[in-house]
């Protein structure tokens, strides 16, 4: 493949990049969101690199299947990272921490030492690191060139500017800017997608076209005798990569800003942990195989890191394009990330507290924006240096390996920070000094100096570890030992004491009452806070966070006047998020009038977020108490609301009902008093008239009591022995009489005797009313029938009469139906005695209904009473 | 010679009726009596009559229909309609006086002040 060709495909790649990141920071947000968890889950498998995607085929071609724990490591460690980073992701998002030195600095007391000493472990870790990547494309480059001809400019040069550019867009305002972190998460997204593409298919088509499938090169290698490669070949070593790349997995600056930065919501960690260990198997799934089969096939003395590629190279120029654009894709995505997290660290332990230091810095010389780019520029000069000045022999995985046990260090402060509150900032320094300046003299100092690691022999206390076993096992020790046993005897600060608590309880605390707590104190006036948030803040983020936090708290800035303390809690972590915890406090504190070291007390805060959250309990169930009851009592006013309207016109229709014959008995008795000349023969009709209507007047007054005692439950039974024929028998005859006059006859039907258990008085009633409604609307005949059946008799009330009116019906049993509003007397009204037959049914626990209503006869009404048992 | 009023009394109640009619005829009234709504209307037909003592609440038709027709016919409108109900509510007297009744009188009432009124609508 021609040097221009390469130059091209670089050169789109990157122009691709470039593209993707510009539609995630604007058109492509929508729909990130969306998507957030997976992109999420791709963001965080940075974690394989270069030295994943071609170094994990050459140790595999030379030390077997010791590879694997590379990620074996991560995947066992998965179900603790899920829990682990729930913590740290809500802790980072709560003090705004942005690295991995932010988070550990925050913790132990703000220590700006020991920000300085992790930011200079890491960066002596992971330059060398950084620094493979750029190998690894140079490298890769060549492969492809195959020595035809010399390229016409340094390709891993131009990559290097080319991803400097890039990453001074979308890395350094990757800590404040929600819209430059998109852009950067959708790139690495991209890159993450294209080198598992590249790995996965790619190796499928080498291994089963220009080979015949994976049992081939099995079945071959066996033969050849490479089993070896097989098995893991030290145990000892195995053992300790996989408990390494499980910490590295949390420490590392990359995974740090992919998986705790970029972290938009909580529940996406749910999809990581199972997308991350099924994208790690992908990468490395014809690892093997394509390890072995370079071994059988390539020429001795190529470099096994790059048996992919020599294969793709002889498949296909497509294909050995794809894979060249796959570990492209793997090592820019690498340098990328790590860039950006170390020039964080640098930026926020180095240089911003150097320019806050110097008297002569203003906010033009000096933003975290251009600190940041700073950082960045020394990073890459830093890696590019590393690059071509010290010229590696090693492979890429012993360096990977040599930055991961670096990177290990931070691991014991790392995770007491979570999980230890008594581990205090003195012990932590004191532990990774020791670790550090082990790992130094091990590996640091050599690899820096470009000598071979393997070589010392210093620390080989376990014969039959491996050197790199010892060493690590070591370091790690007396750093954990040093930290615990230093903490133990120190007597923390009470901000180290605070903030051991709210890292460590961090799950427990209301992110609301975090947010408005106090976490600093100190008056500053308004008028020195917004300056110094202008000086370090863009001007508007100023105002989309400080001035935003005045309009929600209500507050009414006077210059001259003190700043609520939550406020300056508030701006101090604002500041955090643009310098990292140490240098905002000293940024903030040099600002303090006069100063009240931290007297707030986390205590406050776990009381009041245990307060909030039973309060809450409490008031959620009083409103769900409450609204039931304002149903409750809705439907109870609406029911009093009918009944008052019942009620209302119940005694309208009575008072009505009282009147006519009040008037009646009133005009005869007025007429007959003021004249005296009334004819003997008109008085005593008025006489009688009179008394009918007193009669008129009692009924209806006891059968208003009646209705009454029914309906307010009042009404009580005497219950007895009752035959309702006889019942029948004992009103007949006034009834006949009755019929006589209107010419009806009336027919009665059924058994001798209808016995049941009965008030008799009352049943008279219903038996009265429903005969004389009969005979009053019966043209000719009225029956009566008793019916019987298993426990229940059924009395039927036939008349011939023209029929209920159809829209009377559903009024039949109501009292006073026809007065609802009307002033038409309905034939059928017979005021209450419907009413009261159906309340003594009832009270009988019987049933009255209209059961036939025909206009040819035969209206039917029917009671249903039990039958009288024998018991 | 001055010819006798007539007046047309309306009302279900037959005990009702009996004393309307003693009274109104001792007062000199030439008298009509019906016991429904449309019975009123059948004897408006039939006769000429001066005033319409009127019931409201009666099977068939109700007062307010009965006053309302003869309101609106062109003959019998300008005879006088004077309620005479149980009902006592305001709103049932300003209804059945914006039906364009003379008088509206509550039941029970005194003869002295019913017949005084009724005296009164047709000497005016």
């Amino acid at each position: 493949m021609s040097a221009y060709m390469i130059i091209l495909i670089t050169g789109m790649y990157l122009a691709v990049l470039f593209f993707i990141a510009q539609w995630g920071k604007n058109s492509g947000r929508a729909f990130l969101e969306k998507h957030s968890a997976i992109f999420y889950a791709m963001g965080i498998c940075v974690y394989a690199t270069a030295w994943t995607f071609y170094g994990s085929i050459g140790r595999a071609a030379t030390h077997g299947l010791d590879f694997l724990a590379i990620y074996l490591g991560p995947i066992l460690f998965l179900p603790v990272w899920w829990t682990v980073m729930r913590k740290i992701i809500r802790i980072s998002k709560a003090q705004h921490l942005n690295s991995l030195a932010d988070f550990i600095t925050a913790r132990y007391g703000k220590s700006w030492s020991l920000a300085l000493l992790t930011t200079v472990l890491v960066v002596m870790a992971i330059t060398p690191y950084l620094a493979l990547q750029i190998k690894a494309i140079s490298s890769s480059a060549n492969v492809l060139l195959n020595d035809a001809t010399a390229a016409p400019i340094d390709i891993d040069l131009a990559s290097t500017i080319l991803l400097f550019v890039f990453a001074l867009f979308y890395g350094s305002r990757f800590a404040f800017d929600p819209k430059q972190r998109n852009g950067l998460i959708a790139t690495i997204a991209f890159e993450s997608i294209v080198k598992v593409v590249a790995a996965f298919i790619g190796g499928a088509i080498i291994v089963y076209t220009y080979f015949d499938g994976p049992s081939a090169i099995y079945l071959e290698s066996t033969a050849e005798g490479l089993s070896k490669l097989l098995s893991v070949q030290s145990s000892s070593d195995w053992m300790l990569m996989l408990i390494i790349s499980g910490f590295a997995f949390f420490l590392l600056p990359r995974q740090f800003q992919m998986a705790v930065v970029s972290n938009k919501h909580e529940k996406d960690l749910r999809t990581a942990v199972w997308l991350v260990p099924l994208f790690l198997l992908l990468m490395n799934w014809w690892v093997v195989p394509i390890a072995l089969g370079g071994n059988l096939r390539l020429p001795v003395g190529l470099n096994p890191d790059y048996y992919f590629l020599d294969l793709a190279l002889r498949s296909s120029p497509a294909m050995a394009g794809l894979v060249f654009l796959g570990g492209f894709a793997a090592a820019t995505s690498m340098i990328i990330v790590s860039s950006s997290a170390l020039a964080s660290m640098i930026s926020s332990s180095m240089i911003m507290p150097f320019f806050l230091n110097n008297r002569w810095a203003t906010k033009e010389s000096v933003t975290p924006v251009i600190s940041q780019r700073i950082g960045l520029f020394v990073v890459f000069a830093l890696a590019f240096s590393y690059h071509s000045l010290i010229v590696q022999k090693e492979s890429l995985v012993s360096i990977g390996m040599i930055s991961f046990i670096g990177i290990a260090q931070l691991a014991p402060g790392f995770l007491a920070a979570l999980y230890w509150r008594h581990a205090t900032s003195k012990g932590v320094f004191a532990g990774l000094s020791v670790g550090f300046i082990l790992w130094l003299t091990a590996f640091g100092v050599p690899q820096w100096l470009g000598s071979r690691s393997d070589e010392l022999i210093l620390f080989n206390i376990f014969e039959q570890w491996s050197p790199l076993a010892n060493i690590s096992f070591i370091s790690l020790g007396l750093n954990a030992l040093v930290m615990g046993g230093i903490s133990l005897l120190d007597a923390p600060s009470r901000l180290e004491k605070n903030q051991a608590e709210i890292f460590y309880n961090i799950l427990n605390i209301e992110p609301a009452v975090y947010d408005n707590s106090t976490i600093t104190s100190g008056k500053i006036t308004f008028e020195r806070l917004e300056k110094l948030m202008f000086r370090y803040l863009p001007d508007e983020l100023v105002s989309e966070t400080l001035f935003k936090r005045y309009t929600i708290n209500r507050i009414k800035p006077k210059p001259f006047e003190p700043v609520p303390a939550h406020l300056v809690s508030y701006a101090e972590r604002l500041l955090t998020q643009m310098m990292g915890p140490a240098t905002a406090r000293i940024a903030l504190h040099k600002e303090f009038e006069s100063e009240t070291i931290d007297q707030f007390d986390i205590q406050d805060i776990l009381k009041e977020t245990r307060e909030t959250k039973q309060l809450n309990t409490a008031l959620k169930e009083k409103t769900d108490r409450l609204a039931k009851l304002t149903g409750e009592l809705t439907r109870a006013n609406d029911q009093l609301h009918s009944m008052g309207k019942l009620k209302d016109d119940f005694l309208y229709t009575v008072t009505h009902e009282l009147r006519s014959p009040l008037t009646a008995i009133r005009a005869q008795i007025e007429l007959m008093r003021d004249d005296e000349d009334m004819p003997k023969q008109i008085r005593e009709q008025f006489l009688d008239a009179t008394i009918g209507e007193c009669v008129r007047l009692t009924a209806l007054i006891s059968n208003v009591l009646d209705i009454e005692k029914f309906e307010s439950g009042n009404q009580q039974l005497s219950l007895s022995k009752v035959d309702l024929r006889s019942t029948l028998g004992t009103i007949l005859d006034t009834q006949l009489l009755v019929a006589e006059q209107e010419g009806v006859s009336i027919e009665i039907d059924g058994p001798e005797n209808v016995w049941t258990l009965a008030d008799e008085k009352r049943m008279t009633q219903v038996i009265i009313n429903l005969l004389s409604n009969a005979i009053k609307y019966a043209e000719t005949s009225v029956k009566v029938c008793f019916k019987e059946s298993a426990k229940n008799w059924h009395v039927h009330v036939v008349d011939d009469g023209p029929g209920v009116p159809k829209d009377a019906v559903p009024h039949l049993f109501k009292k006073f139906y026809q007065s609802n509003d009307q002033t038409v007397k309905k034939r059928v009204g017979t005021g209450l005695g419907l009413a009261i037959s159906e309340n003594i049914i009832k009270a009988h626990k019987g049933s009255i209904n209209l059961t036939k209503n025909t206009p040819e006869g035969n209206t039917t009404f029917t009671f249903t009473i039990s039958k009288y048992e024998n018991s | 010679m001055k010819t006798a009023k007539r007046i047309l009394i309306v009302d279900d109640e037959p005990n009702i009726v009996m004393s309307l009619e003693y009274l109104m005829r001792s007062k000199g009234l030439d008298v009509g009596i019906a016991r429904s709504g449309t019975e009123a209307l059948d004897q408006m037909e039939l006769e000429a009559y001066d005033l319409v003592l009127l019931d409201i609440t009666m099977p068939d038709l109700d007062g307010y229909h009965v006053c309302q027709t003869i309101k609106n016919h062109r003959v019998w409108k300008d005879t006088h309609v004077v309620f005479l109900s149980a009902k006592s509510k305001q709103s049932d007297i300003e209804k059945g006086m914006s039906l364009g009744a003379t008088d509206y009188i509550v039941k029970p009432f005194s003869t002295k002040d019913l017949s005084r009124r009724i005296l009164e609508i047709l000497n005016a």
